[in-house]
């Protein structure tokens, strides 16, 4: 009778772990990313240090801006492929007013600005044509690079100055991306347009008819993803110290990347910021382990793409395992 | 029953939109041949339809899978690494008929991937195949080191150069497969079965057709078409390169699309889609003669795409009426 007790009280808290692990996804990630850690630590002995360290924070920092604004997207039932070309778009405008001589401020003004014009732009098509998200922001991805080809006739733009590498450089990259991580937990914990973007993720219907301004929201939700594009390619100029109109191609994998990693269910009206983070600073481990661990860097579209893949499997995963709990 | 009636008949060859296609692409030959006179001639057309057999192929199962509600950003890398794997095993000696059984063996077995990811695994079908597509192209740099394959057999260019009867072979390829998929696509059970699974799912498996099944074979089928143009392709320049088909399945989704193919799915047909890569390329074959820069083209058809969406939005949106009818129908 006794060991029937324990036996069954060890089945249940077996069963807690395992379902705790299924419905925190941040719990799950934060477990990858230790065990990542360790390996990466075990095989590399540079891996631990303070330098490394700022290097992580520094090529986390552009796809950790950007997943955010994915994440909202993706929370809203829609997508945001254009984020890369945007990118790249924002680099060309930046990259010819860096060359007439404008200051640091004007320019970081006019590529946010942009940003969030050219994403306020996806948002309105995506309202007014009645498109799914991905198939618009398939064709404007297309568009504004295009746009970015076009602008900078395909050139380079090289030897800046040190006004606008400081994006880039030191700790500034991880405060601009711990910024907008608390900035945009704020807003999606405590603000009505938070709620509403978890609203529209969840049921689009219940939610007009509720009364939610559903059009003028996802206008805001993609001016917020365009928002950030520009913010992100402030930072790839400082870190990279060039402009190419190639610059951002294949961003967007590595932003839903993150956000499928850190719990964003495409199902919308799940997900968290924290856990994008999460998800960012997985995939940023593996970048940089594979550097480390000097392995070719014609894998890491194999690995982006393989990881993408198990985590949306432990996604359709979680969501059976809810369903056959209910049932 | 009735329902897959239904869709049958919507996704019936119609009329009206082909000819406004095809009335457009008329107005555009007449406008070119006042502009350049070197686009009206059967040497430029000859051209422009060699080049585009192999868009137009991986068009044709573009436009299956998008009826059946799917989508296939997969098919460019499909179509770079399977002349790639053939020409890697000719080089190491292995029979060349054998080397392209194996490589086609992969594309299906890439296909099947997709199509499981999809049907069984519940992927949405963009963004499962934007993420074979992303570890497919880096397996093709890790297997070919970036570098172009070169190690074909003696007359390999034969299959894009050659000609039967004084037609470019892969003209008549091109017009092979259409009018077979025409064919599947109208008369077939498994055609039928393809419109109902992307019109109505949910009543398609009521009425017995295996959804999953439809789904998981009109991967395969885009895979292989992929695959057959990919080799074409590289026949052409006697060499596999590791970024061949980069904007391909942007291309062929605007051409399907634009011949009035459904995103939603459920309705299209082959003639529009093959339709929509003629125009497609034939404004994109004017633009290079007057000289326009090549990045408009990314921007160019970036909007057609739009518009071809904003269209059949409004289009569907127009039919909603049809549809509450059916519904009245159906409920007496």
């Amino acid at each position: 009778m006794k060991n029937e007790i324990t036996a069954n009280a060890k089945r249940q808290s077996h069963r807690g772990f395992l379902s705790a692990l299924f419905n925190i996804p941040e719990l799950t990630i934060v477990l990858f990313i230790v065990i990542v850690a360790i390996f990466i630590g075990v095989q590399s002995n540079i891996f631990f240090t303070g330098t490394n360290v700022l290097n992580i924070t520094r090529q986390i920092a552009v796809n950790g801006v950007i997943s955010i604004g994915m994440m909202l997207a993706i929370i809203a039932k829609g997508v945001d492929l254009s984020v890369g070309s945007l990118l790249a778009l924002v680099c060309a405008v930046a990259g010819s007013l860096i060359q007439v001589g404008a200051p640091a401020w004007l320019v970081l003004l006019v590529s946010l600005g942009l940003g969030a014009a050219c994403g306020f732009l996806n948002g309105a098509l995506i309202v007014k044509l009645r498109v799914a998200p991905i198939i618009v922001t398939l064709a404007t991805m297309n568009i504004f690079r295009g746009i970015a080809y076009v602008y900078s006739g395909g050139k380079w733009t090289t030897n800046l100055s040190d006004d606008f590498l400081v994006m880039g450089t030191g700790i500034v990259p991880g405060l601009i991306l711990a910024a907008t991580v608390v900035v945009f937990a704020v807003i999606m914990k405590y603000t009505r347009f938070g709620r509403y973007v978890y609203a529209i993720g969840s049921n689009e219907d219940s939610a007009r008819l509720a009364g939610i301004r559903v059009d003028h929201t996802k206008r805001m939700i993609f001016m917020c993803s365009g928002l950030l594009s520009g913010l992100a390619a402030m930072i790839f100029i400082g870190r990279t110290g060039a402009i190419q109109p190639s610059a951002g191609a294949g961003y967007e994998m590595d932003a839903i990347g993150a956000a499928v990693l850190g719990g964003v269910s495409f199902l919308g009206g799940k997900g968290s910021v924290v856990g994008t983070l999460l998800g960012a600073v997985l995939m940023g481990l593996l970048m940089n382990g594979m550097t480390l661990l000097k392995i070719s860097a014609n894998y890491q579209g194999l690995i982006t793409g393989v990881v993408i893949i198990l985590a949306l499997l432990l996604d359709t995963a979680r969501t059976l395992y809810k369903e056959r709990k209910r049932q | 029953m009735q329902k897959i009636n239904t869709q049958k008949s919507k996704g019936g060859f119609k009329f009206g939109y082909e000819i406004v296609l095809l009335l457009f692409l008329a107005a555009w030959f007449v406008f070119m041949g006042f502009a350049n006179s070197s686009f009206v001639t059967p040497n430029n057309i000859i051209t422009v339809l060699t080049r585009i057999s192999e868009t137009a192929i991986v068009a044709i199962g573009m436009t299956v899978v998008i009826i059946a509600g799917g989508f296939d950003l997969s098919v460019g890398t499909v179509m770079a690494i399977v002349p790639a794997i053939a020409g890697i095993c000719y080089g190491m000696g292995m029979n060349f008929a054998l080397a392209l059984i194996l490589a086609l063996l992969v594309a299906a077995v890439i296909g099947l991937l997709n199509g499981i990811l999809i049907a069984k695994a519940r992927f949405q079908p963009i963004i499962g195949t934007l993420a074979t597509m992303t570890a497919l192209r880096s397996i093709i740099y890790v297997i070919t080191d970036g570098r172009p394959v070169s190690t074909f057999p003696d007359g390999y260019e034969e299959l894009a150069h050659g000609t039967v009867g004084g037609f470019p072979i892969p003209i008549i390829l091109m017009i092979v497969v259409s009018i077979v998929f025409a064919w599947i696509m109208t008369s077939t059970k498994f055609g039928r079965f393809v419109y109902a699974t992307g019109g109505n799912p949910k009543a398609a498996n009521i009425a017995g057709v295996n959804t999953d099944q439809i789904t998981i074979s009109v991967y395969v089928i885009s895979a292989l078409l992929a695959a057959f143009a990919g080799i074409i392709f590289s026949s052409r320049l006697i060499s596999a390169s590791p970024d061949a088909g980069d904007n391909t399945a942007f291309d062929v989704v605007t051409a399907a699309l634009l011949g009035g193919t459904s995103i939603v799915g459920g309705k299209g047909n082959i003639p529009g889609t093959i339709i929509g890569v003629l125009i497609m390329n034939f404004i994109i074959n004017g633009f290079n003669l007057l000289g326009i820069n090549a990045y408009w083209q990314m921007i160019f058809t970036g909007c057609v795409l739009l518009v071809a969406v904003g269209y059949d939005a409004k289009r569907r949106s127009g039919g909603f009426k049809v549809k509450k009818r059916n519904k009245a129908v159906a409920a007496h």
